[in-house]
């Protein structure tokens, strides 16, 4: 039987990596015949030019252009490539393509995501009460509108303090004068709320796996970031074999029934011993290819869940596993980048 | 009474003292003697005794050994390593 045609989101792997690549790679681990098209928001997203990258490209509308756009965009590169899978792996995108679900179904697009009750379940915003019914924990958040009020709850909370957008973004702030800053450059790239947040200082953890819906989930893979960017993000890290870890997990995708791909990140306070957890993306991490090429293919199950309605049980990894994220220089020249410049298409990009 | 240290059989500790903890995904290195005094625990030795046998393996007083004894097994709790 063919795979279907897949189409996915997030093809850039510049300083700041999104899925869209790793999970492509992680398709074409278990499919090495895929056809998958990248759906992409910028003719410069690294992916795209990459050898093993998709196998067609095309550009498509910010989510704030509105639903129209994008299924109109979404018609059109189905007329050319019967896509039948939609993966989506930007936060931004998320919200949308649920709320777009009957649409994307009448069009024979089928995409494994969260009910919205459950997306909003789990919002930065609402994580104390998701936490508290999880009986796990979370550092003490404030949401804020404007700068007084995010003055106020520094003061309150105690300095340092995290400040947050309310979709990605964190910046560690030590005083008033550091926090006004990065309030201002928070609510410009990502408006509002802007959350402030209690700073926890211990070793990072991210817990990635896939809900099936039911409230159980396929797997799970625990790392410890071993190296962190500027930005926070775990530039390398270890697979973890951690059961109180896994079963704050496991409690999390139960009450929420969540289906669909998911990274929760903890923080562990070393002064309680405890784990807390800071959020939970509802997405694939850019690291999902790491588990993928030791054998827990998460990107594969959902392919599978959706043409089968079941995935095979997977094993556990085992712990002392770590990456190191590399970076390569791709390459493209100005010909290829004609077509996407100008008609926002790059097709027979990858050789058969 | 001697301590389980059970804690000890969940790292994964190489020949050459290296040690992975795989709750915490935490790497450390033992010298030659602390990676000795580790295989002599796992293997069973009671805490009690462990200065007798290093003192005798490495041709020094018993109270020196004890001392060590002590400041390695601090260290290894301090690490939540055993």
């Amino acid at each position: 039987m063919n795979s279907p045609i897949v189409a996915i989101t997030g093809m850039n792997r510049g300083e700041n990596p999104q899925p869209g690549y790793a999970v492509a790679c992680s398709l074409r681990r278990k499919f090495p015949d895929m056809k998958i098209v990248g759906l992409i928001y910028d003719a410069m997203e690294s992916g795209i030019f990459a050898t093993d990258g998709p196998d067609w490209a095309y550009t498509i509308p910010y989510p704030t252009a509105g639903s129209k756009a994008l299924l109109d965009r979404l018609d059109f590169i189905k007329q050319r490539h019967d896509f039948t899978i939609l993966i989506p792996t930007l936060d931004t995108e998320i919200e949308l393509m649920i709320r777009h679900q009957p649409e994307l179904e009448s069009r024979g697009i089928h995409c494994f995501l969260p009910t919205l009750e459950s997306f909003q379940k789990r919002a930065k915003s609402q994580l104390a009460k998701l936490c508290e019914a999880c009986d796990c924990q979370t550092p003490l958040t404030k949401l804020t509108r404007d700068l007084n009020e995010a003055k106020d709850a520094a003061d309150a909370i105690e300095y340092p303090v995290m400040i947050k957008g309310q979709f990605y973004d964190a910046k560690k702030v030590q005083n008033e004068s550091e926090l006004t800053r990065a309030f201002q450059e928070t609510i410009h790239d990502w408006g509002t709320p802007v959350l402030v947040q209690e700073s926890i200082s211990g070793a990072e953890l991210n817990v990635l796996g896939v809900g099936d819906g039911l409230g159980g989930v396929t797997g799970l893979c625990s790392v410890r970031k071993t190296i962190l960017s500027s930005k926070g993000k775990g530039i390398s890290a270890i697979i973890v074999q951690e059961p109180r870890l896994e079963s704050i997990a496991n409690r999390i995708i139960a009450e929420l029934q969540w289906r669909g791909p998911f990274e929760l990140e903890f923080i562990h306070d070393e002064l309680s011993d405890s784990y807390k957890l800071i959020e939970m993306n509802p997405r694939f991490p850019a690291w999902v290819d790491f588990p993928s090429a030791l054998g827990l293919n998460f990107p594969a199950q959902i392919i599978s869940l959706l043409t089968h309605g079941t995935s095979e049980p997977m094993n556990q990894l085992a712990p002392g596993w770590f990456y190191l994220r590399h970076q390569i220089e791709t390459i493209g020249s100005i010909t290829q980048l004609s077509q996407l410049m100008t008609e926002g298409i790059w097709e027979q990009k990858r050789k058969p | 009474m001697m301590k389980p240290y059970t804690k000890l059989f969940s790292l994964q500790i190489d020949d050459n003292g290296f040690v992975f903890d795989p709750t915490k995904g935490i790497s450390y290195t033992l010298n030659e003697t602390a990676l000795r005094v580790i295989t002599l625990l796992k293997n069973g030795c009671p805490v009690e005794k462990l200065h007798i046998q290093i003192a005798e393996e490495y041709a020094i007083s018993l109270p020196s050994a004890e001392f060590d004894i002590e400041n390695l097994l601090n260290t290894m709790k301090k690490y939540q390593l055993i």
